[in-house]
């Protein structure tokens, strides 16, 4: 060190040979200085998410914010995230310090690889399960595919649900398939050992055309507000089976259908469902009069 | 300022014109004064450090994740991931690293914003205190003081900036020349913008997706940046005299 200015040990330690952490200040280092604390909440859902807190500083502060995610009265350092997806975090420029909260979007994708969760049938010929089917032949065929053990909670209003249907084969015919889905209006809805097609239906529903995916790919269908209206039942909950009713339109055309008959581990139908939950957390900043910038 | 107090500028800084910021020491500034600091080891849960402060104190908290190796990466504990996370109340100080991991934690006086703390009365007769403005250093308690010799404070060995184009990942390399792995704190910017982060930080604002996390070993503070495409990220850098393990 050199042979000027101040240096102040820390109890128990000689100054002439304390090491630096054994030291309380020497004027070779420099220290932080608060300059501003404060505190506050930040929504995802209100105001774009964002905290703007002015500094009047005119230079870019060193700056730590603490977040409380859960507001439980417990800071951690910014950013903070779930599975490594950030959903607070912090940044400040020459006039403030910004503090940003994003909603936790996440997709859980379940798959359909029991034969009794899939049912098929032809128009006055087969009906049975062990596979799905959806659109026309020389007769109409109508199906039903269930998902079970779905984690979502009683009343929870869904960003999304897209079904995926695996299409093992296509019908060789042209032009879009024409149907229409419903959810299965029950609060847990049984397996398909049995004809599941004269199940209640939801009010919600889809209907319309489909341009077919080739075999091989999935052929996806928007159920999102067959969904919300099951998780909306009373007696809904986590864990539960949901299940979806399939019926052709009278005027789709002849060979247009799409088929899985359940073969392979990869090749399953899927139920991916996304939610959105709003993160809201207390926050305390400290901006200091260091400079970054 | 008043005439009369001491003040100690910065290295390079000449004391009489310096600024509040490369002031190292001046009467009336609030310090990050040491309550209390330690080791620990991970456990793959929560390790609580009581404080008894009965407020939220101001915090640093580093882990070694690469067990056992002695040089191995040390990072501030944030919020991001399960392992590596600390968390303070008005009690304590829970720290989440996996088992085995080094743990160096700090507990200031200073809570995390001002208003009403509990008086702390400071037990030494001898040394040097130095208040805030508007306290008689004869009855001052620890948060009305500037700086207390019987207490540790966080000391800033050296500071920087660096800047350099990434294009999906660099490591920076800073040289600090200290005896082991120090504490430190870094913020970075994309490509000029203004806007700066902290480390586990993404720039959410640049569309470069660019993420910064750091870590320190017995040589180097790394900074490692990851980018979806071609961008220059600036660093700046606090590295503390004051280990992170």
């Amino acid at each position: 060190m050199t042979d000027y200015g101040i240096k102040i040990s820390r109890p128990g330690y000689d100054v002439k040979t304390a090491t630096p952490p054994q030291l309380s200040f020497s004027s070779k280092y420099g220290t932080l200085k608060i300059q501003a604390r404060g505190n506050g909440t930040v929504n995802s859902a209100s105001g774009g998410g964002l905290a703007t807190i002015a500094h009047g500083l005119e230079y870019v502060p060193a700056f730590l914010v603490h977040v409380d995610p859960g507001q439980t009265g417990s800071y951690c350092i910014a950013p903070y995230g779930v599975n490594s997806t950030p959903l607070i975090y912090a940044y400040a420029d020459s006039t403030n310090l910004y503090i940003k909260a994003v909603a936790n979007v996440v997709e859980t994708t379940y798959y359909n690889a029991s034969d009794t969760n899939m049912w098929r049938a032809y128009d006055g010929g087969f009906s049975g399960n062990g596979g799905f089917a959806i659109g026309k032949t020389d007769v109409k065929i109508n199906g039903a595919l269930r998902f079970e053990n779905i984690a979502v909670a009683q009343g929870t209003t869904i960003t999304d649900a897209v079904l995926g249907v695996y299409v093992g084969e296509k019908g060789a015919g042209t032009g879009d398939m024409t149907y229409f889905t419903f959810g299965i209006d029950e609060d847990n809805t049984a397996n398909f050992s049995s004809d599941p097609l004269g199940r209640n239906k939801t009010t919600a529903n889809h209907g319309g055309s489909a341009a077919l995916t080739g075999a091989g790919g999935f052929q996806n269908f928007n159920v999102t507000n067959e969904s919300n209206e099951i998780f909306a039942r009373g007696s809904w909950s986590s864990g539960n089976a949901i299940g979806y009713i399939f019926n052709a339109g009278d005027d789709c055309p002849a060979q247009v259908y799409i088929y899985d008959d359940n073969t392979g581990t990869t090749t399953n139908s899927k139920l991916s469902i996304t939610t959105t939950t709003a993160t809201v957390a207390n926050y305390k900043y400290t901006v200091f009069l260091n400079q970054i910038e | 300022m008043a005439n009369y107090g001491i003040k100690v500028s910065d290295v390079g800084y000449d004391v009489l014109t310096a600024e509040d910021k490369n002031l190292s020491l001046k009467t009336g500034l609030s310090l990050l004064n040491v309550f209390s600091q330690g080791t620990e080891t991970g456990t793959g849960g929560a390790v609580t450090v009581g404080h008894s402060l009965g407020y939220e104190p101001q915090f640093l908290v580093w882990i070694d994740e690469n067990s056992g190796i002695k040089d191995g990466g040390t990072g501030l504990a944030t919020g991001m991931d399960t392992f590596g996370t600390a968390f303070v109340d008005d009690a304590d100080l829970n720290i989440y690293a996996a088992n085995g991991d080094n743990i160096q934690y700090y507990i200031f006086y200073e809570p995390l914003t001002t208003g009403t703390a509990p008086t702390i009365t400071p037990t030494n007769d001898y040394g040097i205190i130095i208040t805030k403005d508007g306290y008689d250093v004869a009855s001052a308690n620890i948060l009305q003081q500037t700086f207390n010799s019987e207490k540790n404070s966080i000391k800033i060995a050296l500071s920087g900036t660096d800047s350099d184009t990434v294009n999906t990942t660099k490591n920076f390399l800073i040289v600090h020349g200290l005896s082991s792995n120090p504490g430190y704190l870094i913020y970075f910017e994309v490509d000029n913008s203004g806007k700066w982060w902290s480390e586990n930080e993404t720039d959410t604002l640049s569309g470069k997706n660019v993420t910064l996390s750091s870590w320190t070993t017995n040589t180097h503070l790394v900074a490692n940046a990851v980018s979806d495409s071609s961008c220059t990220v600036g660093i700046k850098y606090y590295i503390f005299a004051d280990p992170a393990i």
